[in-house]
């Protein structure tokens, strides 16, 4: 009877050990529940909004306080293309994951092609998936979401980069370029942000290549979140600069240019630059746009949209001259 | 491939050969028949007792002691051989209550193998399956059964070109049967499974794509396998060594032993449910 009772007694203490062991267990399973280390996205909205709705009034005064600064601002922008540098990176990463997502949206990624004359051979499941009658199948990420750290080392001043039969190994002595870009529903997120660490590249005006670095904080706006396919040098892109802009165009050693600046273009449109003004005591408080459009420049404020001239030191409408500086 | 394919053929032919056998040679003590005490072992809080054993073509079980029952699934083993390499996979159960008309079991176990991509890539996957089941007596034909599952699942792969990295998903599954024995040989079930909670898939890998690099860290939406469900009438015919489970439903396909989810609009909606087994 005794002997009968300590088995019962072993037998449930194994069960209660093994009952322990099973929430061990689920604690255990419990640390996949992993989530996406996505640092937050800079929060663009008050730019934008000071972009769709200027709020200064702008009068002649207001202006000749201004206007040699926006002057230098659009000549070191327009000038460097340091955004045409950060656009570049958002575009190969974009034509990247293309490459890889198949019609449906989904990432394939490590893509090995099913059945077919290339059978076992990798693929990109894109549109030109190298799979004749076969499928290009891999890890699959149905129409993914999350973020993408893109980690970019510059071209730097060496102008071989631009001979076709030149492959230059990346030299990280150029500088990085780090974004991250996040992806809603398999399409690019409207925001990426990060930073330049003294990225070096060549600018060839006319011609002649001129060396440029930029060295900050950059935030990027493409306006809506967007598809694979879509041409993003086609898109209005806000940007949001915090850093300098090393240019030189004449070969006078110039000190760099220190710029905090909000401005808008589209790639496609060479000619085009919308500066945010801040002329507030706060941030934001007070804006108003200033824009050059090819040969034609202006200004977008609380009291109108007028045509202006930095070089002529004035502003018009239909009517005539409505203020000068 | 038509060696491999060949050999887990053998493999099948050879389980099968020894359940079969197994149903001729097993002594006259063996325990079958739906009786008081064996019970439907799967969808339920039943385990077997102590050095009991069952051999089946789907799973393979021993009751270490009358509160636990070890087990393995066969299929990750046969299919692993196929894609040559085999998916170790453990399962334990105990019945931690069984008085009077209910019984209480948890069971938890693992799941780990390997999927060859390509000539250079793995994939492998580690899974954690958690239940709990409760059973109900009615009266002595009339059962119910209820459980959850809850199942990690953690990824990896590496050595290929474009990849290295981890993927993870968690989900629960929650099911009911009722049990309903129209004879000491046949028994009717009625089992409904739901899955109303699927985590989004993580993948943290990277892009070899040289200049730039790239590292990703994404959420794939899963979301059409939430909600997926299964509704299975079948029948368990037990007699006195050899056992058949056999149901077909509708809708989503519960893979037994992968503890995975097949969206039903995959296999057209059908779900099978198919197990020959003895016990003694």
């Amino acid at each position: 009877m005794e002997c009968s009772r300590q088995r019962r007694y072993r037998r449930a203490i194994v069960a209660r050990s093994f009952s322990l062991a099973t929430l061990l267990l689920l604690c255990t399973a419990s640390l996949s529940c992993e989530s996406l280390n996505i640092p937050p996205a800079p929060d663009l909205r008050p730019v934008l909004n000071a972009f769709e709705k200027p709020s200064a009034v702008v009068d002649g005064e207001i202006m000749g306080a201004v206007a040699d600064e926006i002057a230098e601002a659009a000549n070191e922008i327009e000038g460097s293309e340091f955004f045409e540098e950060i656009l570049a990176v958002i575009i190969e990463v974009q034509q990247e994951l293309e490459q890889n997502t198949n019609e449906n949206g989904d990432l394939i990624l490590d893509g090995t092609c099913n059945g077919g004359a290339n059978d076992g051979g990798a693929c990109a499941a894109g549109a030109d998936a190298d799979c004749p009658d076969g499928t290009c199948v891999g890890l699959t990420v149905p129409r993914p979401n999350g973020g993408v750290q893109v980690n970019f080392i510059c071209d730097g001043w060496d102008e071989r980069q631009f001979d076709p039969d030149y492959e230059a190994d990346p030299d990280p002595a150029n500088g990085t370029i780090a974004l991250i870009v996040t992806l809603d529903s398999g399409s690019i997120g409207r925001v990426v942000w990060g930073t330049a660490d003294n990225c070096r590249y060549l600018v060839p005006i006319e011609g002649e290549n001129f060396q440029a670095s930029y060295d900050g904080g950059v935030a990027v706006d493409l306006g809506d979140p967007v598809p694979l396919d879509e041409d993003i040098t086609e898109l209005l892109v806000t940007f949001v600069v915090d850093g300098i802009i090393g240019f030189d165009p004449i070969g006078v050693d110039e000190s760099p240019f220190r710029i905090n600046q909000s401005f808008r273009v589209k790639l496609a449109d060479t000619d085009g630059l919308e500066i945010l003004v801040d002329i507030g005591e706060q941030p934001l408080e007070e804006t108003f746009n200033y824009f050059f459009q090819g040969t034609a420049q202006g200004l977008r404020a609380a009291n109108g949209t007028f045509g202006c001239s930095l070089e002529d030191r004035e502003c018009s409408d239909e009517s005539g001259p409505l203020f000068s500086w | 491939m038509l060696r491999r394919i060949g050999t887990a053929l053998l493999l099948v032919t050879l389980l099968a050969g020894v359940t079969s056998a197994g149903m001729g040679l097993v002594p006259n003590s063996a325990r079958a028949y739906h009786t008081y005490n064996v019970r439907l072992l799967d969808t339920t809080a039943y385990s077997l007792h102590r050095r009991r054993v069952r051999i089946g073509l789907m799973k393979l079980s021993y009751g270490i002691i009358d509160q636990l029952q070890v087990s393995t699934y066969t299929m990750p083993w046969i299919l692993g051989a196929i894609f040559e390499d085999v998916a170790p996979n453990l399962e334990l159960k105990s019945t931690l209550y069984n008085r009077k008309r209910l019984a209480l079991s948890v069971s938890a176990g693992f799941l780990e193998g390997t999927i060859k991509q390509s000539d250079k890539t793995k994939a492998r996957y580690f899974l954690i399956p958690v239940s709990v089941a409760s059973s109900v007596r009615i009266n002595p034909a009339v059962s119910t059964h209820f459980g959850a599952l809850f199942t990690a699942v953690n990824g990896d792969a590496n050595g290929g070109e474009d990849i290295e990295g981890a993927v993870v998903i968690d989900f629960l599954q929650l099911w009911g049967m009722l049990e309903w024995r129209l004879s000491r040989v046949v028994a009717f079930t009625f089992t409904v499974r739901w899955v109303p909670y699927v985590s989004d898939v993580v993948v943290n890998g990277s892009l070899d794509t040289g200049n730039p690099t790239v590292d990703l860290a994404l959420e794939a939406d899963v979301s059409e396998l939430q909600n997926a469900f299964a509704v299975i009438p079948g029948f368990v015919f037990s007699w006195d060594r050899a056992n058949i489970r056999l149901g077909v439903g509708y809708s989503s396909f519960f893979v037994e032993g992968f503890f995975l989810v097949v969206p039903g609009d995959v296999l057209t909606n059908i779900s099978p449910e198919f197990d020959v087994f003895i016990r003694f």
